[in-house]
């Protein structure tokens, strides 16, 4: 049986993440400006040969 | 007439259609090209590559079907749930940075680069079966809530809600699905942890509810779900959905090899986090609740679908319990409109650009990805209106996508070799045929899941194949195509 004392602790984990995530979505949403699309280099498509 | 209760559940919900519609209004006017259509022009940040992950993850199977598997089987479901949020941190961490780098547009597309033409075709085969099971699989979980919660006609309910997210996937494409992704994740992640709290504290805690129930639903195994059991099925969920196009393209549309890793890996360290616990506390709440047993008895449905539905507006006023429903729409919304994009760039990409105008311009692409859109939307929601087992729809989706599909992938992305191109499309056919024989004509022996029996056959056959088929030249078809988009 699971103990009861970890369901508290993943319950008390849970509304914790949840809760950052929230407040790091808002950080994000109302911090000034957007950052530029960076340039990416393809990886190329080549078969390593050993 | 409508109570004030009902009305304040319309109200909370229509407001939030109503934003939804709006989003992809606004999102429309920022597509230039098809590459802002299908991929969001590959400038998504990491925390919204997280919310968007975690919003297409929750949908029919991970809300309503969990908290009714919780019901049945307690503990032990959620915990094979945990599968699912594993599989995104190991896809995060290892995974999406490979695939980011590649600046892929479809999965098809790196099964084409990889390994030739029948692969891709294969590819192309699977995504769809996938792709269209699971959105038919949502819009029938979008007219159940609605049926069971405003009682509102199922057809009308799948018409309508199937309508509004084909309008905003069609105007505002990816752009527009990562948008209304975040507004459901914030609604969900707010709504079921809300309802997590309230449910606990009303029950008085795990002890109080334990003393109800007695230890069965805390229990780790069950008779009915033996060890042996709990693995094959944990398994199954672990590969059914790993590198599926849905969160393939989270990772193309990262604004670099970092916010892919931490935004997939980061949905999964949260999903892990929250919301097992989430439907564990909602199940077990829905087991003590008489009002809930008394409406699952009344169904008539043994594995209900209307657990989730029913504890809501049994335990919730009506204010919250709007906003709730908005949450339950929302799951199976955000991960409705993720499958339809990622059919429209199947359609655009992997089949109109390859096989009727190879040369079509930019804007002749975007066309076909909005029709591709709008046709492929209305098919799910005609089938959704003739099948309606969620649970039986994802089972036949998940049992074929692993075999056919992780070991020629994973093959791809970190054992790459040459003339490799045999023994992957070989790997797929069997990873799929096996699984036929297994599922249908020997009705999965011991109740061992169908997708694992498959995934092992794939794997069996991969270095055997390639011990057999790696000194042939690739003929023209199987040669890896190295074809660039203009």
């Amino acid at each position: 049986m699971m103990p009861i004392w970890l369901l508290n602790i993943w319950h008390g984990l849970s509304v914790a993440a949840g809760s950052l995530v929230l407040i790091l979505l808002c950080w994000h949403a109302l911090r000034p400006g957007t950052h530029q699309p960076q340039a990416e280099q393809p990886e190329p498509l080549q078969p390593r040969n050993h | 007439m409508p109570t004030p209760d009902q009305l304040m559940e319309f109200g909370a919900l229509g407001a939030y259609l109503i934003l939804l519609v709006w989003i992809g209004m606004q999102s429309s006017r920022g597509i230039q090209n098809t590459l802002d259509y299908t991929v969001a022009g590959r400038d998504v940040a990491w925390i919204v590559v997280l919310a968007t992950t975690a919003a297409t993850m929750v949908g029919g199977g991970a809300s309503i079907g969990s908290v009714s598997g919780v019901y049945q089987h307690g503990l032990v479901f959620a915990l094979v749930t945990c599968a699912w949020h594993m599989q995104l941190i190991v896809t995060g961490l290892w995974i999406a940075p490979r695939l980011r780098q590649l600046n892929l547009l479809t999965v098809a597309e790196f099964f084409g680069k990889r390994f030739g033409e029948p692969a891709r075709l294969l590819a192309i085969v699977s995504c769809l079966i996938f792709l269209v099971g699971a959105l038919v699989a949502q819009m029938v979980a979008m007219g159940t809530i609605t049926e069971t919660i405003l009682g509102i006609d199922y057809h009308l309910a799948v018409v309508a809600g199937a309508a509004i997210v084909i309008f905003y996937s069609t105007v505002g494409g990816i752009r527009a699905v990562v948008k209304t992704d975040v507004l459901q994740f914030v609604v969900l992640v707010s709504g079921i942890g809300a309802a997590s709290i309230y449910l606990l504290a009303k029950n008085g805690g795990f002890a109080a509810i334990l003393q109800v129930t007695g230890e069965a639903p805390f229990q780790f195994t069950t008779d009915e779900w033996p060890a042996m059991r709990l693995i094959t099925l944990f398994f199954g969920f672990f590969l059914g959905e790993m590198l599926v196009p849905s969160y393939a393209v989270r990772c193309f549309i990262a604004r670099d090899v970092q916010s892919a890793r931490w935004g997939v890996a980061g949905s999964g360290i949260l999903l892990l986090c929250f919301l097992p616990v989430a439907i564990f506390i909602m199940g077990i709440s829905a087991q003590v609740d008489p009002d809930v047993q008394q409406a699952v008895l009344a169904s008539g449905n043994a594995d209900s679908q209307i657990v989730f539905p029913t504890l809501m507006r049994e335990t919730f006023p009506a204010a919250i319990s709007g906003i709730m429903i908005a949450a339950l729409i929302a799951a199976v919304m955000s991960s409705g409109d993720s499958c339809l994009s990622c059919i429209s760039t199947i359609m655009m990409e992997d089949l109109y650009r390859k096989f009727v105008d190879r040369q079509a311009s930019d804007g002749r692409l975007l066309r076909v990805a909005k029709v591709a859109t709008l046709v492929a939307g209305a098919i799910a929601a005609a089938c959704s209106l003739v099948y309606r087992d969620i649970v039986e729809i994802l089972e036949f989706v998940y049992d074929f996508w692993a075999p056919t599909m992780i070991a020629p992938f994973l093959v791809g992305l970190f054992l790459y070799r040459k003339n490799q191109s045999y023994a992957a499309t070989l790997c797929m056919l069997s990873g799929f045929i096996s699984v036929g024989i297994w599922r249908f004509w020997l009705g999965t022996p011991g109740d061992f899941s169908p997708a694992l029996f498959g995934f092992l056959v794939s794997i069996i056959v991969f270095p055997i194949a390639l011990l057999l088929t790696h000194n042939l030249p690739n003929s023209k078809m199987f040669q890896p195509q190295q074809e660039q988009r203009p």
